[in-house]
């Protein structure tokens, strides 16, 4: 196995797959663009016995076509076991890593090199989990989720940007989170699989790495990677078929007996600030680099009217100055800039590198007039005006 | 002859199955001690706990007993009388 930047791995990614159709179809295709780049990358669905009649012959068929290896558990094994029936192919049948991968996702084309370059870069990485819209607390927060992925190559967009912003970078968190982790072979023969104790349950993560961290090893994010992550699909299905709630917390108290240092290490973590300094990172390069390509618009504003208009990028402030910041949003991303001395207009051309597309004046304030008479200034003749009336009511 | 993935597959989930069947058996012997032993404490405790609620209860009537008798009423007295004079 090579090391650094010269390593080319072999990675399995696998599919765990139980019902769930209408995410499936979505997920493969994505799979099927994969560009793994210097590594190569094979695709196995572990269908965990899907019970709706059919569903799992139409999910091999789609499966084969793309020329992704299938397989169906002649019973249902349940989460760890589907899991840890991937690790132990992946070491056995000699991959330096696995990808394990719900099926209510949408992976990027640049999903191998992002995931699996901290594994390669540290050999004491026990696992990579990807920068998500639904990633438990490590979230990319969006406000309409759903509509990246209606998007033609807007999941491959954002993390192409999220890679160019990040490049390597890991950050160290206490456990991974399942819904996308990468592995190497050589920790999980360390290691060991997910312990079945955590069947039909969502803490079996965070077993594995507490247990790997024991052993010298580290968990990571990748925030380069942004995986679509509907949240919806089958630890929630699976984890339906028993008493939901009452094994959760069973669960919960299986893991802070064994680790009783893992809600303080999460705590500490989320309060030092580390995570909400990349997703204001991240937030700020998806905006800031959609704004350079395809132009961006400037609102005074004190509603933010026509929210669902995602595919524009919008910088919005408030009439008054009441507020002195800048709101930015792109397709339910959204940042707040502040706003500098020498004004709204000038701050964003500042972040942008160029002038607004459009200026839309809502309401009446300082930060209006200020805007207008730059605008009138720098001959930006772009101003919709629209104020019949006051904005808000009260 | 060469083993399709398939195959492979049947036979490492049957191999940790019997694994996980081994493990889940002798937690289930391990559990079943714990809980034997647990259950042991608490019957014990139990009794410990019963034995001192009675002891409890014949400490404090003998105690009503003695206040209520005409020796402790008269030094009850004697001590109050004590306290009024400031000695």
């Amino acid at each position: 196995m090579l090391s650094g930047s010269e390593a080319s791995w072999r990675v399995l990614v696998a599919l765990l797959v139980y019902d769930g159709e209408e995410h499936v179809g979505p997920c493969l295709a994505s799979l099927a663009h994969m560009k793994p780049g210097s590594h190569s990358s094979e695709v196995l669905i572990l269908d965990d016995a899907s019970p709706t009649p059919g569903s799992s012959d139409r999910c091999r068929e789609m499966t084969t076509d793309l020329g992704f290896e299938y397989y169906r558990s002649p019973r249902n094994l349940g989460i760890p076991r589907n899991k840890n029936l991937a690790m132990l192919h992946a070491v056995e049948a000699g991959y330096d890593a696995v990808v394990l991968l719900n099926a209510d996702t949408q992976v990027p084309a640049n999903l191998i090199s992002t995931l699996i370059r901290p594994l390669i870069e540290n050999p004491f990485v026990s696992s990579t989990t990807a920068w998500s819209n639904n990633s438990s607390v490590y979230s990319l927060p969006n406000r309409d989720p759903d509509h990246l992925v209606q998007v033609p190559g807007l999941v491959d967009w954002l993390s192409e940007e999220l890679d160019n912003e990040f490049e390597g970078q890991a950050t160290t968190i206490p456990s991974g989170v399942g819904f996308c982790m990468a592995m190497p072979t050589s920790a999980i023969q360390d290691v060991g699989v997910m312990d079945p104790v955590f069947d039909r349950g969502s803490s079996m993560e965070i077993d594995w790495c507490q247990r790997s961290h024991s052993m010298g090893y580290r968990s990571v994010l990748a925030p380069a990677c942004f995986v679509y992550h509907a949240g919806s699909g089958i630890e929630e299905a699976e984890g339906s078929m028993g008493d939901g709630e009452r094994i959760a917390n069973t669960h919960q108290a299986i893991i802070d007996d064994r680790y009783s240092q893992y809600r303080s290490q999460l705590l500490t973590l989320l309060s030092s600030g580390t995570i909400d300094g990349i997703r204001e990172k991240a937030n700020g390069r998806i905006i800031i680099c959609a704004a350079r390509e395809k132009g961006y618009r400037l609102e005074v504003s004190r509603l933010h009217q026509n929210a669902d208009d995602h595919d524009a990028v919008r910088f919005r402030v408030d009439p008054t100055g009441g507020v002195p910041a800048i709101t930015a949003t792109y397709e339910g991303f959204e940042q707040s800039f502040a706003v500098a001395e020498d004004g709204v207009l000038q701050t964003v051309e500042n972040l942008i590198g160029k002038s607004p597309d459009e200026i839309r004046i809502f309401d009446h304030g300082r930060f209006a007039q200020d805007l207008e008479a730059d605008a009138k200034m720098l001959a930006i003749d772009r101003v919709l005006r629209r104020t019949p009336y006051r904005e808000q009511v009260l | 002859m060469k083993e399709t993935t398939e195959e492979q597959l049947d036979r490492l989930s049957l191999k940790q199955a019997l694994v996980d069947a081994d493990m889940a058996t002798a937690r289930v012997i391990d559990l079943t001690e714990r809980l034997v032993d647990a259950r042991r404490q608490l019957v014990d405790a139990r009794s410990e706990l019963e034995h001192l609620r009675m002891e409890y209860a014949q400490y404090k009537a003998e105690q009503e007993q003695m206040q209520n008798s005409a020796a402790y009423r008269l030094a009850s007295k004697i001590w109050a009388v004590r306290n009024a004079l400031g000695l």
